[in-house]
C-alpha cells in the first residue's frame, strides 16, 4: 500500500509539470507518432512504455514479448479529427510478433510550417490532412531481458502534398521484482518534407515502469503505470497513471483510470494534462473507454476493444 | 460514471452469479438417532492444558520460534527433498526466511495435558498457504481440545514449504519424522517437561490439503529403510505410528519411485468438503483406497464427505477463501457451513478417531462405518461415509479383470436380471479426467414395462453375487458376518423395459400374416421430476445353499440419496465447465450385519450364505454405482449401537 500511496502522490503532482506557461512548437513529423497509441495507455496519461497490452506496440517492441491479443481503437477530437488503431502480438515460435497501423484524418492549419500540434486537433483547420503509420515488430527474450525491434512505414499528407519514410524503434524491458522496467527509443529515421519544409520524426526515449498487480482489497486490485521520456527537442515528460480493477465476480472486470502528463502547451490551446478512462472486461474481451479535456474547444474521447 | 451505464454493469455482474443452489437437507432425519453410549467426543477433557514452543530459537520471522522456545531443536537438512524451482525464487525464499532446504528449522506449537502421561503423541501440519500467512497457529482449536482430552498435539511449522514451490510433499512427510525424533528426545532427556510422558508407542499425524497427502507419505516412509527416490539417504524411523488423519488432503503431488504411495497396517481417516474450493475433488479417496490391511490386526480406514464444507475453514487462519483473499471473487460462499460447524465436526471426528485408535475407546468406533451413530453431535448438514475394516474380505471389487460376471475371488459369480444397464468402470472424480483409484459397477433399472399403461411393472431387477462354500468355509462366515458394500445412485434413469416376449404365439408361428405388427410407440425416458430427488431405495436379499431367502430393506442402514450437486464457482456455468461433474460420486458403505437377516427370516442359515442379491423393488427406475461387495468378520464394536431407524 505504500508504493500505492507513493504513486498517487506523484500523479498528483504530475499536473504541475504541465503547467509551464508557452512551449515553442514542436517541429515533429508525423503528427500520428505524437499521439497515444491506445485507450488503456490514454487512461493512464500514455505512460505506457512497460504497459501491458497490445497496444504497446506503438510505445516499445520489446513489452510485446509477453503478450498475445488484439486492440482496436477509434478517438475522436472534438468534431475534427479521428484517430483509429489497430495492434495484434502474440508468440510465433520462439519470438513474438506483432503489427500495426495508426491513422489519423484530421484538417490542418498550416501556419509556420505544415505540422500540427496535437493541442490543436480539436479545431478544424481549412486542410484536409491525414497522418499514418504501419508498424511491424519483433521481440525475443535473452537472459531474462526482452528486447524488441519495430520498422514502421509512415506518411504525412496535408492537402495534396504528401511524403512517406521509414522508422524504427528499440526496445528493452526486464521484470525487477514483479515490476516491469522498460527502456525504448522510438522513431529514428530520417526527416519528412511537406509543403517544401522538413520535419523531424518525434523521436524521443523513454523509460517506463509498471506495477504488478497490487490488491487492495478482496475485490479492488490496483496498477500504476509510470513513465518518464526525453523529447526529439529535448523535453522531458514525465507521465504516469493508476488504474483500479474491481472484480466482483471472477474474470468480470470494471476499471477506472486516472492519468496525468507534461503536455505542450500553446497560448489558448493545449491537451489537459489530466486523463480519465475505463474499461468494462469479460474474461479475454475488454470494452475501453479514455477521455482527455482540452483547454480550448472540444475535447478528445477515445474507445477500444482489446481481446487478450 | 452516467447513472444507467453503471446500473447496466451492476444488473450484468449480478446477472452472471448463479443463484445460490443447496441440496435438500436430510440431516434433521439422517442424523436424528440415539447418539453412541458415549462421552462427546468434542467437549473438553478433564486435563488442564499448558503450551509451549520448541524450535531452532533462531527464527527471523516468528517471534514464538524465536523468543518464546522452550526446547531447542537442531536444524535439518531437507535439500534432497525441496528445492525451489528456480535459483532466483531460492535466493528470494532465502532472503525472507534466513535459512535454505539444507537447514530447516523443526518448529513446533504445543499443547499438552498437565500431568503424568505417558500420553499418546499427535502432530499436526498444515498444507500449501501463502507462506507468510503462518499457518501452523490455525489448529490451535484442536490442540486444546486433545490436550485438555489427554494428548499432546503439536503443531508443526512447515511454513517455510509453502508458497511457490511444487513437488515437495516428501519434504513436508519426511519433516514429521524428524519432529517424532525430537519427540523421542524430549521423551528421553531427563531435563525435558515431557521426561517419560510420550507414548511413543501411539502416534497420531494430522495433516491438511498438502498435509493431508504427506502424513501419508510419512507414514510410508516410516517404514522404509531408504528414501525411494534416492537410496544414498538411509531411513531409520520406525515409529509408533497408529493413526494418519487426511484433511481435504491432495494425492498424487508427490509419488515416491513414481509410483502413487502405498500404505498399509495403520488406522486411516481422510475427511473432505464438498464445498472445497482448492482441492475440488475428494481425492483423498485414491489413498483410502489404496491402504491395505495385510498383518492381522485391528486397522480400519474410513472416508467422511460433508457437504457444505470447504477446504480452509478446518484452519482457523486460512479461513473462508480457499485460494487466498482474493478467491471470494470466483468462489461462491454463501453455500459454506459456518466456520465454528465446520471446526465442530473435525473436533468430532478427529478426537473420536484419536481416542478410538491410540487410547483403545472401542466405543467410538461405530462414528467411522456409519456417521449416523453420532448424528447428535455433528453440525446439521448432509454426510457419507466410507469404511473398511481389516476383517474385509472383497468379493468383487471390480478391479482384477473386464469380466462383468465373475468377482474378485475364484469362484464368486455374479449375475444380473432385468437391468438396464450393466457395465463396469473407474469411479471418476469430480475433476476432469481423474478417478477414484478402484472400479466399480453401474446397475440400472426400470421396473416399468413400456406401453401405455404406466401402472404396469415386471419383476423387479436384481443383481447377485454368489458365495462359494470353500469361501464360506475359508473366511469363516457366521451369524457374526456381516455383508459389507459401498453404493452411490447416479442421476441416470434408464427407459421403461420392453415388454416380454409371447413365447406361445412364437411356437405356433402363425405363417397367413402378411407383414409384422405395427411397434407400439416408444415411450420415451422419464423426465425428472420431484420425486426423484427422494432417495433411492433398495432391498438386499441374502438367500443360503438351502435356498431360504432374507430380505431386508438398504434404507435400514443408511440413505442412498441422490446425487448432490454442488456450485463452488460463483460465476453461471463455470461448474460446468470446470469440472467432470457437479456432484462427487462416493459411494456410501453400508454394512448389514447377518445376524439382522436371522432375525427377520429365522429359517436363514448364515453360516450357509450362498447369494447375496440386490433387488431394485423399491424405487422403480434408477441407476447405482456399486463397489467393494464383500463379507467381513469385523469387530461387533463397530455395530453398535444397533439403529433400526429409515430416514
Amino acid at each position: 500500500m505504500s508504493r500505492f500511496a507513493a504513486a498517487l502522490l506523484l500523479l498528483a503532482a504530475l499536473p504541475g509539470a504541465g503547467a509551464a506557461q508557452s512551449d515553442p512548437p514542436d517541429p515533429s513529423a508525423p503528427l500520428v507518432l505524437r499521439l497515444p497509441g491506445g485507450t488503456r495507455a490514454l487512461g493512464v496519461g500514455d505512460a505506457w512504455t512497460a504497459g501491458r497490452s497490445a497496444e504497446v506496440l506503438f510505445y516499445n517492441p520489446a513489452q510485446i514479448g509477453i503478450l498475445r491479443g488484439t486492440t482496436i481503437s477509434a478517438q475522436r477530437f472534438g468534431d475534427a479529427a479521428t484517430l483509429g488503431t489497430l495492434s495484434t502480438v502474440g508468440p510465433f515460435g520462439k519470438i513474438w510478433i506483432g503489427a500495426g497501423m495508426q491513422y489519423l484524418d484530421y484538417h490542418a492549419e498550416p501556419a509556420a510550417g505544415f505540422y500540427t500540434d496535437p493541442a490543436r486537433l480539436t479545431s478544424r483547420g481549412p486542410v484536409p490532412a491525414a497522418s499514418m503509420a504501419a508498424t511491424v515488430a519483433a521481440a525475443f527474450r535473452f537472459k531474462g531481458v526482452r528486447f524488441g525491434v519495430a520498422a514502421k512505414y509512415v506518411e504525412e499528407r496535408v492537402g495534396g502534398a504528401r511524403d512517406n519514410g521509414a522508422a524504427f524503434d528499440l526496445g528493452a524491458a526486464r521484470e525487477v521484482s514483479r515490476a516491469t522496467v522498460a527502456l525504448a527509443v522510438q522513431n529514428l529515421g530520417g526527416d519528412l518534407e511537406v509543403l517544401g519544409q522538413e520535419a523531424e520524426l518525434p523521436t524521443r526515449i523513454a523509460l517506463g515502469v509498471t506495477s504488478p498487480s497490487i490488491r487492495v482489497s478482496t475485490f479492488f486490485d490496483a496498477a500504476i503505470a509510470l513513465a518518464v521520456s526525453r523529447e526529439q527537442d529535448g523535453r522531458i515528460v514525465p507521465a504516469g497513471g493508476v488504474e483500479l480493477f474491481y472484480e466482483p465476480v471472477g474474470g468480470w472486470y470494471f476499471v477506472a483510470r486516472a492519468g496525468a502528463r507534461r503536455v505542450r502547451n500553446e497560448p489558448g490551446r493545449a491537451e489537459s494534462p489530466v486523463t480519465f478512462g475505463g474499461s468494462f472486461g469479460l474474461d479475454r474481451f475488454w470494452l475501453d473507454y479514455a477521455f482527455q479535456p482540452y483547454k480550448g474547444p472540444g475535447a478528445a474521447h477515445r474507445v477500444g476493444i482489446r481481446i487478450q | 460514471m452516467p447513472k444507467r451505464p453503471a446500473l447496466l454493469c451492476l444488473v450484468l455482474a449480478a446477472g452472471c452469479v448463479q443463484p445460490l443452489r443447496l441440496a435438500r437437507d436430510d440431516s434433521p432425519t439422517v442424523l436424528s438417532g440415539p447418539p453412541l453410549a458415549a462421552p462427546n467426543p468434542a467437549e473438553r477433557g478433564p486435563f488442564r492444558v499448558r503450551t509451549l514452543y520448541y524450535g531452532s530459537g533462531r527464527d527471523r520471522n516468528r517471534a514464538v520460534f524465536r523468543d518464546s522456545v522452550t526446547l531447542k531443536t537442531r536444524v535439518v537438512d531437507g535439500s534432497k527433498f525441496a528445492a525451489a524451482p528456480t535459483p532466483a525464487l531460492g535466493k528470494e525464499r532465502k532472503s525472507y526466511w534466513g535459512f535454505g532446504f539444507d537447514s530447516l528449522p523443526v518448529n513446533g506449537r504445543v499443547w499438552y495435558p498437565e500431568g503424568n502421561g505417558p500420553f499418546p503423541l499427535v502432530l499436526v501440519v498444515h498444507g500449501n498457504h501463502n507462506m507468510k500467512d503462518f499457518s501452523d497457529p490455525g489448529y490451535g482449536y484442536l490442540g486444546e481440545l486433545l490436550a485438555s482430552r489427554g494428548f499432546i498435539l503439536a503443531s508443526v511449522d512447515e511454513n517455510f514449504l509453502n508458497g511457490n514451490i511444487r513437488g515437495e510433499n516428501d519434504a513436508r512427510g519426511w519433516m514429521l519424522l524428524q519432529h517424532i525424533k525430537v519427540w523421542k528426545q524430549f521423551h528421553d532427556s531427563a531435563g525435558s517437561p515431557f521426561h517419560h510422558k510420550v507414548d511413543l508407542g501411539n502416534i497420531g499425524l494430522m495433516g491438511h490439503s498438502r498435509g493431508g497427502e504427506a502424513v501419508a507419505v510419512a507414514g510410508a516412509f516410516n517404514r522404509l529403510s531408504h528414501y525411494p527416490d534416492d537410496a544414498t539417504i538411509k531411513f531409520d524411523f520406525n515409529y509408533g505410528i497408529k493413526a494418519l488423519v487426511a484433511i481435504a488432503p491432495i494425492d498424487g503431488q508427490y509419488e515416491p519411485a513414481n509410483r502413487p504411495t502405498p500404505l498399509e497396517n495403520v488406522n486411516y481417516l481422510v475427511i473432505h468438503g464438498s464445498h472445497d474450493g482448492d482441492v475440488s475433488a475428494f481425492s483423498g479417496l485414491r489413498q483410502y483406497q489404496r491402504i491395505r490391511f495385510t498383518d492381522g490386526q485391528p486397522w480400519f480406514k474410513s472416508a467422511v464427505w460433508m457437504y457444505r464444507a470447504n477446504h480452509g475453514q478446518w484452519n482457523s487462519v486460512w479461513g473462508n477463501k480457499d485460494n487466498g483473499p482474493a478467491s471470494a471473487r470466483y468462489l461462491d460462499l454463501r453455500g459454506l457451513v459456518p466456520e465454528e460447524d465446520q471446526r465442530q465436526m473435525a473436533r468430532v471426528y478427529l478426537s473420536a478417531f484419536l481416542e478410538a485408535t491410540l487410547k483403545g475407546k472401542q466405543e467410538y468406533l461405530p462414528a467411522f462405518r456409519d456417521h449416523r451413530s453420532i448424528g447428535p453431535w455433528l453440525p446439521r448438514t448432509m454426510y457419507i461415509t466410507r469404511f473398511q475394516e481389516s476383517g474385509y474380505r472383497a468379493l468383487a471389487a471390480y478391479g482384477e479383470d473386464v469380466n462383468v460376471a465373475t468377482g474378485s475371488v475364484p469362484g464368486v459369480t455374479i449375475a444380473a436380471e432385468s437391468l438396464a444397464t450393466w457395465k463396469e468402470g473407474l469411479v471418476p472424480l469430480r475433476w476432469q479426467n481423474t478417478n477414484a483409484g478402484h472400479s466399480a459397477v453401474w446397475l440400472g433399472w426400470n421396473n416399468r414395462i413400456a406401453g401405455t399403461d404406466t401402472t404396469r411393472t415386471g419383476r423387479p431387477a436384481s443383481y447377485s453375487v454368489t458365495v462359494t462354500d470353500s469361501i464360506r468355509s475359508a473366511w469363516q462366515i457366521g451369524t457374526g458376518s456381516a455383508v459389507v458394500f459401498s453404493l452411490a445412485a447416479t442421476s441416470a434413469t434408464p427407459g421403461p423395459r420392453a415388454a416380454a416376449k409371447d413365447t406361445t404365439k412364437a411356437a405356433a408361428k402363425d405363417t397367413t400374416r402378411k407383414a409384422p405388427a405395427p411397434k407400439p410407440p416408444r415411450t420415451p425416458p422419464k423426465k425428472p421430476t420431484a420425486a426423484d430427488s427422494l432417495p433411492l431405495e433398495l432391498s438386499i436379499e441374502l438367500v443360503d445353499d438351502g435356498g431360504t431367502a432374507a430380505r431386508l430393506p438398504l434404507s435400514r442402514y443408511g440413505v442412498v440419496r441422490r446425487p448432490i450437486e454442488v456450485t463452488v464457482l460463483k460465476r453461471k456455468g463455470r461448474d460446468k465447465t470446470n469440472f467432470a461433474s457437479q456432484a462427487e460420486l462416493i459411494p456410501q458403505t453400508f454394512t448389514l450385519p447377518l445376524a439382522d437377516f436371522r432375525a427377520v427370516a429365522p429359517g436363514f442359515d448364515s453360516s450357509r450364505l450362498a447369494t447375496i442379491r440386490r433387488v431394485f423393488d423399491g424405487t422403480r427406475a434408477g441407476t447405482v454405482v456399486l463397489t467393494d461387495i464383500g463379507l467381513s468378520n469385523l469387530d461387533p464394536a463397530f455395530l453398535a449401537p444397533e439403529r433400526g431407524v429409515s430416514p
